[in-house]
């Protein structure tokens, strides 16, 4: 119990760490951080125009009173000015994060479904054929790059095959709020989907079968199984319970970097989400778009690390109940 | 606990089955869902062809578009080749041709502009000359550098409308010979929509006087779409024009090859290097290429201080480089090694040179008169012992220029001139290469820049305000010379095309003759469409993507 509120308040002071540094990383890199926080290129802004900026930036006032400016735009939810884009940061990832959500919340629930039931049958059976056949498989694949997947999702289903499309989240010319339209939205998400699927799944499954095969022949396992009870039963009843933390801690961290974390599959399927907002903010060094991004991301994954850790206490009785022994 | 089992297992099938039956229909409207005519594929049913007049293209590009409104960079680029019409175009030859406006000058100093007959915004509202000098307006007061004098004092001195207001006289602070130059982007905008509106909304930043009028942004499809202006006094061959947003250049090339997209284009960029090989070998595409007026890769020398205020290191230098190696490893396969006097061969004013070439006995003769010998290690060291040596700057996000640095620095060390490489990110290197943000301090010994054919044909051209030390913004190579002013001067003051070819050609020679810098390789423009295009045109600033291609090409 005390490792995990221990663990709980190490993030949040991590995420409090995050904020400071995401403030004062524009400021102390070499340059003129005008241009940083601007996003603007300083060999076209005339001398008006670099005024302008220095003084609704707030660069002229004393850091402490900048950072009061920073974290009043956290809390007000605006999250900075954009001037590259011409539009408040919350805005335009606003706009942007359903479409990353709809990618990665969908590939975290598959592979880890998929890396569960599969890891917790070939650790069950170790040394079976099933077993030797799916870690070999599930190794070759990690050893993939996701891009390269993506990829070859694209030219087996896209351009060998016109089965699906590679491009975008939808198809012009459907009427929005339409069945058709959902149904077009899913067919659009299918390939990314896999891709992040496909690439996330062999870590999972390792990490459950590994986990699963170190207990497989504890007592209480082959106790179980003289009883009679089903395989189904002792891997999902028994065993799981004895195993999942590790597995929920790893799905937990995921979901957060998911979020940051599509940027090749997003790129790839020319998909308008969190992924392409960053490189996009990256490539025209919009720092405070940047900055932005990198505190949505670290937000949702200190959340997701702090329910993870949660979730643990409350399925694990000997969490819960360790400190009262 | 079966049950519930079996009931996750049957909905994950059910699902499977919904999904994989979506799957085996394609929608007709997207061209991403690969049911345009696949000519590799004889079973896909291929579409009837589009009567005359009646096409519909669909354009890759990998510009990044947000809002795709008037004002919006990349959206204004992309729209100029269809709904934001630029005043006037410049053919692949060079040569100024009207497009919004007819255009003439007797002394290169009074212009004057008039707005073609017919020519009439979407909302059906005729274009007049107050339009150009609202725009002018509105232009500077939105802080755009296009019309802007980068020197000191106004552009225009004096403007003056005809009485049916359809011809506006512009009175240039100095005569410019090339005065077309900026006209070929400048895009008129709508008196009578924006004068006093602080706040326009999407649909007033869509009122344009193009051909082609904004149809539909779908952000989730990625597409832009352009219908026909039905108020634009010609009928153009193309009804509807919609551009598909990539944000993967493979993923794009390969549409292009599947035939799901008719042609590419993104602002100022031909067909990527890795990609030409590739699309030659497809029958099904066809490939223009034309000569580019910018230089990708330049070794700039510091003129007026530092090691390279000696002309013969610079001399030296340029004869020890290794410029097959810059063809190679960094230009495209159409890359040519560029001539002593700097400028491409597509440029106004152009003069042949002699080319560039590796001559180490030259070079070593050169460093010989600088006061350099061979010491023992095989390196250049002057009378002190001091070896010869140089920081060369280059912007670190610009991959090919640190390529150009690493090839620099193995040609000029083998040869037994040090390098120190310096990679630096953007505001650093303007601080130390440009006279702007250096505050006329300019640092650097020597700097690779990217110039753009914008650049290169600014102010008085030919690349003149990188060169020039007195120039406001630019001036990296610092050159302050007596002979550089004053065939600088004798450009500004030319008074007719033929003066300012004389001119240029002198620049030229002072170029070749100074080595002030080094284009380190000459590129051509690429452009790629589908064999099944014929009579494309192209645009020596907005490439393939233009208006006058929408009313040659046929199928």
């Amino acid at each position: 119990m005390k490792k995990y509120l221990t663990n709980i308040i190490t993030a949040l002071l991590c995420f409090g760490l995050v904020i400071i540094l995401n403030f004062m990383l524009p400021r102390l890199l070499p340059g003129d951080p005008v241009a940083y926080l601007s996003g603007e290129d300083l060999t076209v802004m005339s001398p008006a125009q670099y005024e302008h900026y220095r003084e609704v930036l707030h660069l002229d006032d004393s850091v402490p009173k900048q950072l009061t400016y920073y974290l009043k735009s956290l809390v007000d939810g605006t999250l900075g000015y954009s001037y590259k884009k011409d539009d408040t940061v919350a805005h335009l990832i606003g706009r942007r994060i359903p479409l990353t959500l709809q990618i990665t919340l969908p590939a975290v629930l598959f592979s880890t479904v998929i890396g569960l039931i599969m890891g917790l049958g070939s650790g069950y059976r170790k040394g079976r054929a099933f077993d030797t056949a799916s870690s070999t498989a599930m190794m070759v694949v990690h050893a993939m790059p996701t891009f390269f997947v993506a990829f070859l999702l694209v030219i087996l289903f896209s351009f060998k095959n016109s089965w699906l499309p590679y491009a975008g989240a939808n198809s012009r010319g459907v009427e929005p709020n339409t069945v058709q339209y959902v149904l077009d939205r899913i067919k659009h998400l299918i390939l990314p989907v896999g891709a992040i699927t496909i690439a996330t799944t062999p870590s999972r499954y390792l990490m459950m079968r590994n986990n699963a095969a170190l207990i497989a022949d504890e007592k209480y396992v082959l106790y179980a199984k003289e009883r009679g009870l089903s395989d189904l039963r002792i891997q999902f009843g028994y065993m799981l319970k004895n195993i999942a933390q590790p597995f929920i801690a790893m799905v937990g961290m995921s979901v957060g970097a998911c979020v940051g974390g599509s940027l090749v599959v997003e790129n790839i399927f020319s998909i308008n989400g969190m992924g392409s907002l960053l490189m996009d903010a990256v490539y025209t060094l919009d720092y405070p778009l940047m900055q932005g991004v990198l505190f949505i991301t670290t937000l949702i994954m200190v959340t997701s690390i702090v329910v993870t850790d949660i979730i643990c206490i409350v399925i694990d009785p000997r969490v819960r109940l360790g400190d009262s022994r | 606990m079966k049950k519930r089992l079996l009931s996750i297992l049957l909905t994950c099938v059910m699902v499977i089955a919904l999904v994989c039956g979506c799957a085996k229909k394609t929608s007709n409207n997207n061209p991403s869902s690969g049911t345009t005519a696949n000519p590799e594929d004889p079973t896909k049913e291929t579409p009837t062809e589009a009567p005359a007049m009646d096409y519909e293209i669909v354009i890759g590009t990998t510009s990044q578009i947000e809002k795709a409104v008037y004002g919006e960079y990349a959206f204004d680029m992309l729209a100029s080749g269809v709904s934001e019409l630029p005043m006037v175009y410049q053919d692949t030859e060079g040569a100024f041709h009207p497009l919004m406006v007819t255009y003439e000058s007797t002394d290169a100093t009074t212009w004057t502009y008039t707005v073609v007959e017919g020519m009439t915004w979407s909302d059906g509202e005729k274009v007049t000359a107050e339009d150009i000098l609202f725009t002018l307006q509105y232009e500077d007061a939105n802080g755009s550098a296009n019309l802007i004098d980068q020197g000191d004092g106004a552009k225009y001195t004096a403007y003056e409308l005809s009485d049916d207001k359809m011809s506006i006289s512009l009175t240039l602070s100095k005569a410019n010979v090339r005065e077309l130059t900026n006209m070929t982007s400048f895009r008129v905008v709508p008196k009578h929509i924006l004068e006093g509106n602080d706040n326009p909304s999407e649909a007033d930043l869509r009122v344009t006087a193009g051909p082609f009028v904004f149809d539909e942004f779908n952000a989730n499809a990625g597409t832009i779409s352009f219908k026909v202006n039905e108020h634009y006094p010609k009928k153009p061959n193309v009804a509807h024009i919609t551009y598909q947003l990539f944000d993967n250049e493979d993923t794009m090339y390969i549409a292009l090859q599947k035939g799901d997209i008719d042609m590419v284009w993104a602002y100022s960029m031909g067909v990527a290097a890795t990609y030409q090989d590739v699309l030659a070998a497809d029958d099904g595409i066809k490939l223009v290429n034309i000569p580019a007026l910018n230089a990708p890769s330049v070794l700039a020398f510091n003129n007026a201080k530092g090691p390279f205020a000696d002309i013969n290191l610079r001399k030296a230098v340029m004869y020890a480089l290794d410029y097959e190696k810059f063809k190679e490893y960094i230009g495209s396969k159409y890359a040519e090694i560029p001539n002593m006097g700097f400028v491409p061969t597509s440029t106004v004013g152009y003069k042949a040179t002699d080319k560039l070439s590796t001559n180490l006995e030259k070079a070593a003769e050169y460093m010989q008169t600088a006061g350099y010998t061979k010491n023992a290690d095989g390196m250049y060291a002057n009378a002190n012992g001091d070896v010869c040596e140089f920081t060369l700057t280059i912007r670190a996000d610009k991959a090919a220029h640190v390529s150009a640095g690493e090839i620099i620095k193995t040609s000029l060390e083998s040869f037994g001139i040090k390098v120190n490489l310096e990679n630096i990110d953007s505001d650093s290197y303007n601080a130390k290469t440009s006279n702007k943000f250096s505050e006329k301090n300019i640092t650097m010994e020597a700097a690779i820049f990217g110039y753009t054919a914008a650049g290169m044909g600014m102010m008085n051209g030919l690349a003149t305000i990188y060169v020039d030390g007195s120039h406001a913004v630019q001036g990296g190579c610092q050159v302050y010379d007596d002979k550089f002013v004053a065939i600088r001067d004798e450009m500004a003051a030319a008074g007719s095309i033929e003066e300012y070819v004389k001119a240029a050609g002198k620049m030229q020679e002072f170029y070749a003759e100074a080595t002030p810098l080094v284009g380190l390789y000459w590129d051509n423009m690429m452009y790629a469409h589908r064999a099944q295009w014929n009579n494309v045109t192209i645009d020596a600033v907005f490439g393939i993507n233009n208006v006058n291609n929408w009313f040659t090409i046929t199928k």
